[in-house]
Order: structure tokens, then sequence, then C-alpha cells
């Protein structure tokens, strides 16, 4: 499946398309919120994971600009803020999980990503 | 030259005789009486020291006894009787009636008439010097007499003088001696009222006094006038204020109507006659009058007057003193009442600590010349901090915060100084209890302190998670992509179990820095508390042993796990502060059996310092006690410790001895998991 990681921080999206990519699957990235809108825009991709803050335009900014251009894609938040959204406030952003960093185990991250989109 | 003396002749039938007696007209002078009519004309115009009465046988009878009583008539005066011829009986009876000095025959010749009238005039001459002598010694006598009788009438006088005046000086004496005592009573006198007493007492020797009424009028500050009436009903003396009455210049009004008429309304009774004495007072504040009412007579009135007079003054002064000191009390008491509705403690105390004075919410049974930290604050010794204490002499004003019991109270002391040295002899200290107001600012610091923490720790925690996702991350799958090469794995696993580690790190301090919200009532380990806490103490923890004797299985209990972590984090911080450098760390947790009904939990947390005195144990849990130094410790630590472990139905005790290290021990009600929950 086709992987959109939009983070501020290289090394998370490092670590996650390094992840995605011993399961087969292929990932772009985009550092921002911005380069992340016009991706996502450009080729819609099968999921995306989406940091919450960054600092040009936020995870649920993106959200909410991307509107019914998302397709299908599905959507993980993720942030460092631990205990940020319950997942009645995910759904109402237009999120299907929200997950806090670090993450417990990155190939679990995976294959919850996985299901979703199988789903 | 000696005049001629004369001669009354008393008769006129002998012839011989008369030309005899005038023959001797260069002798004397000769005058003659023939009738009783004559005789008494001749006598009535001229004193003659010779009479010479002619006895014939043809006299007139009557005539004789007119001669015999002008001898009565002139007792100086010599008598002589002429006879005619000597005849014996004659001579016997003439004698017997008439007593001549001498008789003599009318035939007499004239020397012998001559001898005869010279003796008897020598005679006469004689009988009269020796009766003027006799005059003069009878009027010297009589003088002697008179004043004789004058010098006992002077004496009797001065006498009476003396006695007069002594019973005036008695008067006087015992007047004066009644109005010294009158002065020495008046002089103690105290309130107005007790002037009418004395006076109502002085007066009693007028009995025609039937009421004294003593008014005071007082001009208020609005200008208004209020009257006092002081009386005596019988019972006692009375007082009651009326409107005011008018007041007019006179010192002394007697039996005026309006003054009967003003009494009358006010006593509701007729006053007949009404004596009013005005009693001069300094001032334009006061007036005062007194009222008599009586039954005098005009002298008994004159005698009260005086006896009034001899009073006024005092009593005038006496009542001026008396108000004054009245109103004295009455501004001395307003300022009592003024202190004493004042909620804060206020005491006047000497640099000694001995309590002058002071209001009523400083103590509430007084013990005047005590010391003010044993009335205040129940101590042996003067309060720590206490404004006294500092360095003397002091001129200003300071403050300082003292402590009594549970309660904080901020000091200011203020010096009171009198004379030139401007030396101040005593402190007004006036405490305010900022207890309360100490406690919210101590809990808003906490608050804020944690908030602060909170803000930092999220930004930290954010700032940190990301790389160490990535770090975290890549270790799994580099761990996972170096299958067959032993070592690098080993390696990569311990990356990745450190980035584990320092999430949870993270984690933590986002839990305990977490803003505090509505207590929990959640279940949780004990156990895992105490390790999550011990995970930030790590650096105050490096100098010491640290022995963690945890019980195996998890010690569940319900309340909030935040507030047991403050709890758990203020005792080891505590011990690690007090040990100073060296010594162990003991904290164990076990469970036990609590009464019949359940068990407890257990935690101990025991440390080598130095151990706390015996004197400051039962106060260690109060709010704001301290042994720490100023600016290290709030003395809220283990009070706010207290009421988190009682909010959980715990409870906390310290054992501690000088040397011997000090161990605090909790104890909270061990809650059993539910199968549907899950502890910690």
């Amino acid at each position: 499946m086709k992987i959109l990681i939009v983070d501020d921080e290289g090394i998370v999206r490092r670590s996650l398309r390094r992840a995605a990519e011993t399961r087969g699957h292929r990932a772009t990235e985009a550092d921002g919120g911005l380069q992340g809108l016009e991706l996502w825009r450009s080729e819609p991709p099968d999921l995306v994971f989406l940091d919450v803050l960054m600092p040009d335009l936020s995870g649920p900014e993106v959200l909410k600009q991307i509107g019914e251009g998302r397709g299908k894609s599905k959507v993980i938040l993720m942030s460092a803020y631990a205990g940020e959204y319950d997942s009645k406030a995910v759904q109402s952003l237009g999120a299907d999980l929200f997950l806090s960093k670090p993450f417990g185990d990155i190939f679990e991250v995976i294959e919850a990503a996985e299901r979703m989109v199988e789903r | 030259m000696q005049s001629k003396p004369y001669l009354l002749y008393i008769g006129g039938s002998s012839s011989y005789l008369v030309p005899q007696i005038e023959k001797l007209s260069q002798l004397l002078i000769a005058d003659q009486a023939r009738t009783i009519e004559e005789v008494r004309e001749a006598t009535e115009n001229q004193f003659y020291p010779l009479i010479v009465y002619e006895a014939s046988p043809s006299e007139d009878p009557h005539l004789r006894s007119y001669v015999q009583e002008l001898r009565k008539d002139f007792p100086l005066t010599l008598f002589l009787v002429s006879l005619q011829k000597h005849d014996h009986e004659a001579v016997k009876q003439i004698v017997h009636e008439l007593r001549p000095w001498r008789v003599i025959l009318d035939n007499i010749s004239v020397t012998d008439l001559k001898s005869c009238l010279s003796a008897a005039f020598g005679h006469y001459q004689q009988a009269l010097s020796r009766r003027s002598v006799l005059e003069r010694v009878k009027l010297q006598n009589k003088r002697l007499e008179e004043m004789t009788h004058n010098l006992e009438g002077l004496i009797r006088d001065r006498t009476e003088d003396l006695s007069r005046s002594k019973i005036e000086i008695e008067k006087n004496i015992s007047m004066m001696s009644r109005l010294i005592r009158f002065v020495q009573d008046i002089n103690g006198l105290m309130s107005p009222e007790e002037l009418l007493l004395i006076l109502r007492n002085e007066a009693r020797i007028f009995h025609k006094v039937t009421e004294i009424i003593l008014a005071i009028s007082r001009r208020g500050e609005n200008g208004l006038s209020t009257t006092r009436l002081i009386y005596d009903r019988g019972q006692g003396i009375h007082s009651r204020k009326v409107k005011a009455f008018g007041e007019d210049s006179e010192r002394l009004v007697i039996d005026s109507k309006e003054n009967s008429i003003f009494l009358a309304n006010e006593f509701g009774r007729p006053f007949s006659k009404v004596m009013a004495v005005s009693l001069g007072l300094v001032g334009e504040k006061n007036s005062a009058k007194l009222f008599f009412e009586h039954a005098f007579d005009s002298k008994e009135g004159e005698d009260f007057i005086e006896f009034m007079g001899q009073r006024v003054q005092t009593l005038s002064l006496a009542l001026e003193r008396s108000l004054l000191e009245e109103e004295y009390r009455e501004e001395s008491l307003l300022w009592e009442h003024t202190f004493d509705g004042i909620e804060d403690p206020i005491a006047i105390v000497t640099r000694d600590w001995e309590v002058l004075r002071a209001n009523r919410h400083f103590f509430s049974e007084l013990g005047k010349g005590q010391s003010c930290f044993k009335l205040f604050a129940y101590r042996d010794q003067p309060c720590l901090n206490c404004p006294l204490s500092l360095e003397a002499p002091r001129r200003e004003s300071t403050q300082s915060v003292i402590q009594r019991g549970e309660s904080l109270f901020e000091a200011y002391s203020d010096p009171i100084s009198s004379g030139a040295s401007g030396e101040p002899f005593a402190f007004v200290h006036h405490y305010v209890d900022v207890s309360h107001e100490q406690r919210l600012q101590s809990q808003m610091i906490q608050n804020e302190k944690m908030v602060a923490i909170g803000h930092l720790a999220g930004h930290i925690a954010h700032e940190l998670n990301n790389p160490l996702t990535g770090i975290r991350s890549l270790a799994q799958l580099l761990v996972q992509e170096t299958e067959g090469q032993a070592r690098l794995r080993a390696d990569l696993e311990e990356v990745e179990r450190a980035a584990a580690r320092s999430q949870k790190i993270i984690n933590n301090l986002l839990t305990f820095a977490r803003k505090k919200g509505v207590n929990s009532r959640e279940l949780f380990d004990v156990n895992e508390v105490i390790r999550d806490t011990l995970t930030f103490l790590k650096t105050a923890m490096t100098p010491y042993l640290c022995h963690l004797d945890l019980s195996e299985s998890p010690l569940c209990i319900q309340g909030d796990s935040q507030l047991l972590q403050q709890v758990v984090f203020n005792l080891v911080n505590n011990a690690c502060q007090a040990m100073e450098g060296k010594g162990e760390i003991h904290i164990r947790s076990h469970k036990m059996q609590r009464g019949e009904k359940g068990y407890s939990v257990e935690i101990e947390i025991e440390d080598q310092g130095p151990g706390i005195p015996a004197e400051f144990l039962p106060n260690i849990f109060e709010p704001f006690f301290t042994t720490k130094g100023k600016g290290q410790g709030t003395g809220l630590g283990l009070s706010l410790s207290r009421d988190i472990i009682r909010a959980m139905e715990g409870e906390i005790e310290v054992e501690s001895e000088l040397g011997g290290g000090t161990k605090f021990c909790i104890r909270l009600p061990l809650r059993e998991a539910h199968e549907n929950t899950h502890c910690g």
C-alpha cells in the first residue's frame, strides 16, 4: 500500500518509512503540514501518518484543509503529548486512530495500519 | 476780804436787842422778820448763818413751830434765843423745843452780844468748814464708790466680752472644722451623685430644706444642651436626663416662680419655695445649679444663704473636677471599648515582656503583670521572632511573624515613648492572624509550582519524545535486521531498552506534574507509586545507600496516586536532606493485619539522620513548623502529607530520637483488586 508520512521530526519519518518498507509498502515523506497537504492532493495515499504539532501547519489543520479531497485515505494521528485525544475527539477531527509517541513497538504500529486499510 | 455774815432777827417786841444788833452793822448784816410770811420770804431769798429768835410772852406759837421746822431746813444755821428775863422754866422749855445754840437775855450788853455773835459766827465758820471737809470726804468717797462701781462694770463688761467672744470663737472653730470636714469629704468626691449625698448630709441641720436637686447642663458638640437632674429619693440617689433648663446669670435666685414651675413639671408635684444656687463652672461646656426646696422664714433663709456662701466655691470646684473625671472616664471607657471591639489581639508590653494592658482578644482572663508570651502564646520563653528580642534600643515600628499553637500571627510592634529622651518605655503589640492567608499562599505557591513544573515537563516531554520515538523504533527495526549478528543485536537491544526507560521517566514526569484536579478514587498499587517516585529522586539519593524492600505482591489501595506520590516524594526528600551526605535509607512496604476486619498497607521510610528532638515531635505535623533555615522550607510539607494520608483514611506516624535517625510510618487501608479492575 501507499503510505504518506507527515512529521517535522526526520528520525520519526525515517523509522516509520523503514518499517513500512520492510513490510513491502511504499512510503513518501513530508517534513511539514504544507508539503504533506500538497503530496496528499497530488497522489492520494492509502494511509497517512500525521503528526499533530508541526511548525507550519498542524495535523488537525491539514485534515480540515484536505476536506473531501482526502479520498479513501486512512489517517493515523500521532503526538508526543500523551493522552492528548480520546477516540471521540480523534473521529471528530477526521482521523481514524490516535497513537502517542514514542511507540511501544514500531511493527505493531505498521500492523495496525495494515488492518485499517484492509478493512 | 471776807464778806459780812447775815443775821436774821425773828420777832419785834423787844426794843432793846434790835438797836444793840444794829450797832454791830459793821460786823454783820442783819435782817428782821416778824411774821411767818416774812421769815419764809427772807429765808427763801437769803441764807442766814445766824438766826436770833425772840421768845416773848406775846409770841405767836405758830411762829415758834415754824422756826422749829426751820431748824431742820438749815442744819448749819446757829439758832439763838433771846429772852426778856431769866426764867428757868421758860429756858428749860425753849431749850427743849428749839435746842438753840445759846440763850441770851435781851438786855445783853453790846460787848457781850458782839462776843456772843462772834463766837456764834466762829462756831458757824467751824461747822461750815467741818461740813465742807465732810462734804469733800463724802464727795471723794462718792467718787471712790463711783470709780469702784465703774471698775466693776468695766470688769463685768470685759468678762462678758470675753465669754461672748469665747463662744463666738468656739462657734467659729466648730464652723471652720465643719467646713474643713466638708472640704475633705468633697475632695474625695467621685461623681456628681456623691456630691449631692454629701451636701444632703451637710445641710441636715437645716430641717426646713425638704429637697435638694442638682441640675447639670452640658452643651454637646452640636451646640444643643442636655440637662441631668440628680436628686435623692430616700432609697438613694437618682439621676435622669431632661430637656435643658433656662440659664440665668444670677448666682442666687430666691423663690423664683420659673424655677418652681420647672421643677413641678419635671417631678410632677407642686414646689412651693425654691432657692436656686448657681455653681460657677469654668468653661462654657457645663453649667450647674442647685435647687433647694425650703420652708424658711427670712432669718433662717439668711443663715442658709451664709451657710451656702461658705460652701459654694468648694462645691463648684469639686463638681468641676468630678465632671472632668466623668468625662475622662467616659473617654477612657470609649477607648477601652474601641480596643475590645477590635478583633485582633492588642497589648501594651514592656521591654521585659510584661503586659501592662491588653484588649479582650489578647486573652480571656485578665492577668496583668504577666508576660505576653505566657498569656498570649502559652509559652515559657519569648516567642521565636518576637519583636522585643531584637537588638535594643529600638525606636521604630517593627513587624514579624510569630506562632501560637497552630496559628501564625503577624506581630506589629510600635514603641510608645514619653519625655524628651524619646526612649520607649513600652510597645504596642498588634497581632493579626495570618494563618489562613499563609496557608492559602503556601498552597497557591505549591499549586503554581506544580503548574510550572507541569508546563516545563510537558515541553521537555514533547521535545524528547519525538527523537525518542525515532531512536526506539529504529532500534527495534535494526534488531530485526541484525539477526545472526549477536553482538550488534545485543547492543541494539540495549539501546532499545534505554530508550524505553527514558520514555517511562518522561511519562512519570508528566504524570507527577499533571495539574491537580479533583481527587480521584482510583485503585492503584502502592509499590508502583514508590518505584515511580524514586526515579525522580535518583539524584537526591545518589550519596546514600538505598534499601528498597517492597512486598512482592501488589499492595492495592484506593485514592489519588499522584497525591500519594507527593507524600512519598516529600518523606524521601526530607530523609535525604536530613542525612547531610552519608547514611542509609530504608524504604519498606508490606501488608499487615488491621484489627479484626481487614488489612493495612504499611509504608516505612527510615533514615539515619540526626533525629528530631523530643520536644519538637508533637509539633512536626503542625502547619508552618519547620527546623529548616529561612527560605528552605515552608513548614507545610509534613502538614500537607498528613492531610493527604488522612483523606485516604490512613494515618502517618513518626518515631525518632536524637542521633538515632527518623522513621515515618504510613498506614493505609488495603483494598482487594476486583477481577474486572486493574490495579496499577
